[in-house]
């Protein structure tokens, strides 16, 4: 069996093609062939490892002195390749739709088309190395080539500051990881995974901190919060694969390190358990609530990825949790749950990020308060985007409801160790309900402001539906969700491997905390089969029933503009949690009886942390402004300042030669 | 405890609503008109002294769809041929059974409709729409469920939204200005449904039946199947000739 | 007692209309009226399914599909229940997390359905039924788990069985804390007002104004569906003789929920609806009795004997 790196080069040699080809369907081809080719080998490769066999370890030779580069891929890393490269190339087809608009203006897309490549690459690299310099090589390359196709529209300021600050803001991330990284090879004089774990495994008064660096890092990268401010902007300025292949494929790896280095750590502390579900849970809090107020679709979907992530770190901390209580049932649940989590959250984020890219390609426009009707004129983007709002809101039949289910599971099952334990769990599984909830009035209001209804802006262009090359993603991503749904051992069956590393974990054990699982499948089969016959009956009886106008009470003035608006229907529940959301609101509305002019109204919801950063920074800059303002000012000062530097400076000159 | 003392105000109520609503009579309500057949001397005293032209001598006759129960007429009549009397059933399924002669004595009653009260014998919710009236029909038909009359225990209601209704109830002699409206509510109503025209303005246009902004054309296109003359109609009236359109026994 | 198809569904086809009959009995009787009869509600439903219905221009086929989805999502959520105190068709562990999501995908049907008509009206109803949910949603959460723990179980059928065990301050909390649920699902007051036509002051029937025919049967079905399944929660709880099972359980369990029954009907006659904004307080309390049940349950597993 050819080994999967040889899909590296593949990747290199396509690339390199893509953007030395003139033609932009030339470099798509080429982009295309390339990544399924690379898809094919690590399927191939990494099937044995996903399904049970034992790891695949390879070395590979380099110039001293890093002298060998060792890969391994084991249940894990298979994992999260086994999907990853898969959807890289969904979304490589759906670019070629979308970005064909563009193409026929004259932009060249090679370029684009290559760093999809590179992005596929670097899964490769991230998800089987063991060596922590080329592991920070393959993030980043992930995180440049992230940064250059956020920038596909790069003639706009606002989107090259989007950019901007998302290249920062995942190089922060990066230099905390390598502060880890330097942590830890001062403590075992190697780059190397392996020496990691081992030192990781003692106990140490470095175990803490570089369990919170690390965890720093990766909840940069995935966009927890508070962490998470970058990711708003650089989803509503990036082209809808982008996005989708962002949220759903690339920020995974932040989820992939942290479970690396859990597994390499061995069995943590129970305050590194509950530190993790904590944040979980205010990910998942603070991520819901920003999801219900925003205007812009992308957006919108950026902050429900914070909130998925958050849900999967919340089943990680149980996991934690259960590893260190000594309780095999929670840490299997947790992880289980958790690791299913991420697979079906990309698989919806996905389907939602491409319709709405969909939805932009047709109207121009992803601003909620604008469109409307849009499930007359594109009734199959409607109908896929209806299916990835009801798998985001892990409402049965589809596959979330299965991976959350797993985690309440866990959550509600009574094993700590405590009461009071089992109360914090038990509230964790009651905030869990409150944030399903809250996706789902947020999935209803985007799905239903934006379809349904009428145009509430008759400036809004109207649009064809989607070509093939963006329709098959989608479907495919439907037809993911559906069928984990209905079908959960194709999702569990590549989790299980996985769960297979944890010392704790036995087949026995696994198939006993999931078996209740049978009986909430059974129930959503049943309920899926009454719907299915239910909805085809009735719409087919409806095609000849009369039609009207909407009831309007006789009103004979109406207009689409008096429909519900999303701020409208987010309204009395942002201002339930008005203290967490601040909200901007613009009006010049008039004060006389018969007002002349037509008034306006505007709500924003800002990001708080972002807005608390920037404040902040604010406030720092002007504080080193006034200092370095007072220096010249007065030379005494500044004569005295240098003197000490001088003094300083020769007292560590004279310690280190002594 | 409040629960105890309401308790107490309940039950000092007793039972406000009337027992049986096929046979109550109210009191000092100027209802059905006889009109005997002697002695009339034709003098056209009443003809002339109507204000709607409701009435038409030799023969006798009186249009109750254009009655507005003023009693001019019997105050002017010297002969006292024409009597009011508190009867309030006074229903009619088709416009030409409100034409009252001379002898009659008997109540109007109204033909049950077999398709009707099949389907609404037990439920009929009814949509009521105010087409420029005084707004005296419409007291009486919001008194039809409260707690005297309480129209509920036939299954009989009103309800917000025409698609939830069978029945539309139209009150006022149709102005110009709810010709859109009525004809969207009429439009937004499910079948099987059916017209119900309330009162001297609905029914023949009352007192306004010159007046210029009156626009009766809802009424040409779509015949109203039960007719509840008044002025304004007893909630009576409205409850018997709903009850016998339906079937319901008494 | 052994799982019975046939009594089930008998419940399940006879008790949703008859409750639903008799709380607007008893809001009659409160007001002086002699009310309509007991099975009003089900020739209500009769009449609307010969009636041939009218859609909206504005619509999709969602509108029409939307209200069969929430009739059935309130029958999916009657399997797990202990209707009428008879064991549940279909139960398994943690079945209370899919009675939750399946009362949600109930929810976002009617929801999408209001939205597809671009009524205002119906959009208003909309977002303050999805608000009120928000809030509503972990209470049932921390009701069931704090019942688990007593019961050392997580079947809700078993967790919601009467033990004379003691801890009547957790069933008290657990009992009221449903009532309210209750009361916000099924739209009663003070949250919701079930005959009001004044559109601002409407929740669940202003999102069901341009319904006709078949679908709005399916609604009033769906609703009075979810009225029985709650005071069968709640009827179970409080029901003592549950345990002896046969005739005298039944018959108590029957006489719990008309007891309940009569309860929302005098709460709904004697009580106004509370101002919108005070709507989520009101679920707050919930909220924190449901908050003491979990408490309560839980230090109480300890120092059971």
């Amino acid at each position: 069996m050819p080994s999967f790196l040889l899909s590296v080069p593949l990747l290199v040699v396509g690339a390199l093609l893509a953007v030395g080809l003139r033609s932009n369907r030339a470099s798509a081809v080429v982009a295309l062939a390339t990544q399924a080719g690379a898809c094919l080998l690590v399927l191939l490769s990494v099937g044995p490892p996903l399904f049970g066999g034992g790891a695949i370890e390879l070395l590979w030779p380099w110039p001293p002195p890093i002298t060998t580069i060792p890969f391994r891929v084991d249940a894990l890393g298979a994992f999260f390749l086994s999907w990853s490269l898969p959807m890289t190339l969904l979304g490589t087809l759906y670019a070629v739709g979308y970005l064909r608009p563009s193409f026929a203006s004259g932009r060249q897309g090679g370029t684009h088309f290559a760093l999809l490549n590179l992005v596929a690459l670097s899964f490769v690299l991230i998800y089987s190395v063991q060596n922590a310099l080329v592991f920070l090589l393959g993030w980043e390359v992930a995180a440049v080539a992230a940064w250059l196709l956020v920038i596909w529209e790069y003639r706009s300021q606002k989107i090259r500051f989007a950019g901007f600050n998302y290249l920062v803001s995942t190089h922060v991330g990066l230099f905390v990881l390598v502060a880890a990284f330097m942590l830890l090879h001062s403590k075992t004089a190697s780059m190397d995974f392996a020496s990691f774990g081992s030192f990781l495994q003692r106990p140490s008064p470095a175990r803490g901190t570089i369990f919170l660096l690390l965890g720093v890092a990766f909840a940069l990268k995935s966009a927890f919060f508070p962490f998470h401010t970058w990711l708003p902007r650089a989803h509503a300025a990036a082209p809808a694969h982008v996005s989708a292949l962002m949220s759903g494929v690339i920020h995974k790896a932040g989820l992939f390190g942290f479970l690396r280095f859990t597994l390499l750590m061995g069995r943590p502390e129970e305050w590194m358990g509950w530190t993790v579900l904590i944040f979980g849970l205010l990910s998942a809090f603070f991520g819901v609530l920003y999801t219900s107020t925003q205007r812009d679709l992308k957006r919108l979907l950026g902050y429900s990825s914070t909130e998925n992530v958050g849900i999967a770190a919340l089943g990680f901390g149980l996991g934690y949790l259960g590893w260190s209580w000594g309780v095999p049932a929670l840490g299997l649940l947790g992880f289980a749950g958790g690791l299913w989590h991420v697979l079906n959250h990309a698989i919806f984020k996905c389907l939602l990020f491409y319709a709405a890219g969909a939805v932009y390609r047709a109207a121009h426009s992803v601003d909620l308060e604008r469109l409307g009707g849009l499930a007359k004129r594109l009734p199959r983007t409607a109908a896929l985007f209806l299916i990835g709002t009801l798998a985001g809101s892990a409402l049965p039949p589809f596959n979330t409801l299965l991976s959350e289910f797993i985690i309440y599971m866990g959550l509600l099952s009574g094993q700590g160790p405590s009461p009071e334990a089992n109360v914090v769990l038990v509230v964790a599984a009651a905030g869990l309900a409150f944030v399903g909830a809250v996706s789902a009035l947020s999935g209803a209001r985007a799905f239903g402001i934006s379809f349904l209804g009428q145009p509430r802006d008759d400036r809004v262009p109207v649009g064809a539906e989607p070509p093939g090359s963006m329709l098959v993603p989608m479907l495919c991503h439907a037809g993911l969700a559906l069928a984990c749904g209905l079908a959960p051992q194709l999702g569990l069956n590549m989790v299980r491997s996985s769960l297979g590393l944890f010392p704790f974990f036995t087949p026995l054990e696994l198939e006993r905390v999931l078996a209740p699982l049978a009986g909430l499948v059974y129930a959503s089969r049943l309920l899926a089969l009454f719907l299915l016959v239910a909805g085809l009956v009735r719409w087919r009886q409806g095609l000849a029933a009369r039609r009207g106008p909407t009831w309007g009470c006789g009103y004979q003035a109406g207009s689409p503009r008096m429909q519900y608006t999303g701020s409208s229907f987010s309204e009395h529940f942002s201002r339930i949690f008005d203290s967490c959301m601040p909200a901007l609101r613009r009006e010049r509305i008039a004060s006389e009886i018969f007002p002349q002019q037509p008034g306006q109204l505007a709500t924003h919801h800002a990001d708080a942390v972002e807005q608390r950063i920037f404040e902040v920074l604010a406030r720092g800059e002007d504080a080193v402004t006034e200092v370095s303002e007072r220096i010249p000012g007065q030379p005494r000062f500044a004569f005295a300042a240098g003197l000490c530097a001088l003094l300083i400076i020769g007292a560590i000159a004279w310690e280190s030669f002594r | 405890m409040s629960l105890l003392r309401s308790l107490r105000v309940r039950l000092s109520q007793g039972t406000p609503y009337i027992g049986d609503v096929r046979t109550a009579v109210p009191e000092g309500f100027r209802g059905l008109p006889i009109l005997a057949e002697t002695p009339c001397g034709a003098c056209r005293a009443c003809v002339e002294i109507c204000p709607t032209q409701a009435l038409a001598a030799a023969p006798l006759g009186l249009d109750l769809g254009r009655c507005v129960f003023c009693a001019a007429c019997e105050d002017a009549c010297p002969h006292g041929t024409i009597q009011f009397t508190p009867e309030p059933k006074l229903g009619a399924g088709r416009r030409e059974d409100l034409l009252l002669t001379a002898g009659n004595s008997e109540p109007l009653r109204v033909k049950a409709s077999a398709t009707f009260a099949r389907l609404f014998g037990r439920s009929l919710k009814l949509r009521q729409v105010s087409a420029g009236g005084c707004n005296a029909c419409e007291l009486e038909l919001n008194a039809v469920v409260n707690v005297n009359f309480d129209a509920q225990r036939f299954g009989i209601e009103w309800v917000a939204s025409p698609r939830h209704a069978d029945a539309l109830v139209v009150t006022g002699p149709l102005t110009r200005a709810m010709q859109e409206a009525i004809r969207a509510a009429w439009d937004a109503m499910p079948e099987p449904r059916f017209l119900v025209a309330v009162g001297a303005c609905a029914i023949s246009g009352g007192l306004y039946r010159e007046a210029t902004e009156t626009d009766r054309t809802f009424f040409e296109s779509v015949g109203p199947s039960l007719f509840v003359p008044g002025c304004p109609p007893h909630p009576l009236t409205f409850l018997n000739a709903l009850l016998d359109f339906l079937g319901v026994d008494a | 007692m052994t799982v019975s198809w046939f009594e089930n569904w008998l419940s399940l086809l006879f008790m949703p209309l008859l409750l639903t009959g008799l709380v607007n009995r008893v809001k009659s009787l409160w007001s002086g009226r002699r009310g309509p009869p007991l099975l009003q509600p089900a020739y209500d439903v009769l009449k609307l399914l010969r009636k041939s219905p009218v859609y909206s221009a504005t619509t999709t086929p969602l509108f029409r599909i939307a209200p069969w989805v929430f009739l059935a999502t309130a029958c999916a959520s009657a399997l797990v229940v202990p209707l009428c105190g008879l064991r549940p068709i279909a139960s398994f562990p943690f079945d209370f997390v899919w009675f939750a999501y399946v009362w949600a995908l109930g929810r976002v049907a009617i929801v999408l359905a209001a939205l597809d008509t671009g009524s205002a009206f119906e959009g208003m109803g909309a977002a303050r039924e999805s608000t009120f949910s928000t809030v509503l949603e972990p209470v049932l959460f921390l009701v069931a788990a704090a019942l688990c723990s007593r019961a050392g179980t997580h079947t809700l059928h078993v967790a919601l069985r009467f033990e004379a065990d003691g801890a009547v301050l957790l069933r008290v909390c657990a009992v009221l804390a449903l009532l309210i649920v209750l009361q916000v699902e099924a739209s009663r007051m003070p949250v919701d007002d079930p005959s009001t036509h004044l559109e601002l002051t409407m929740v669940h029937e202003v999102m069901v104004l341009d319904h006709s025919g078949a679908d709005l049967a399916a609604i009033q079905l769906g609703a009075a569906i979810k009225l029985f399944v709650g005071t069968s929660m709640i009827a179970a709880l409080l029901n003592p003789w549950a345990a002896a099972g046969g005739a005298l359980g039944l018959a108590a369990n029957l006489a719990l929920s008309a007891l309940v029954a009569v309860l929302l009907g005098t709460i709904e006659s004697l009580v106004a609806r509370l101002k919108l904004r005070s709507v989520p307080n009101y679920i707050g309390i919930a909220l924190g009795l449901g908050a003491m049940a979990l408490l309560l349950g839980a230090w109480g597993a300890v120092s059971a004997p």
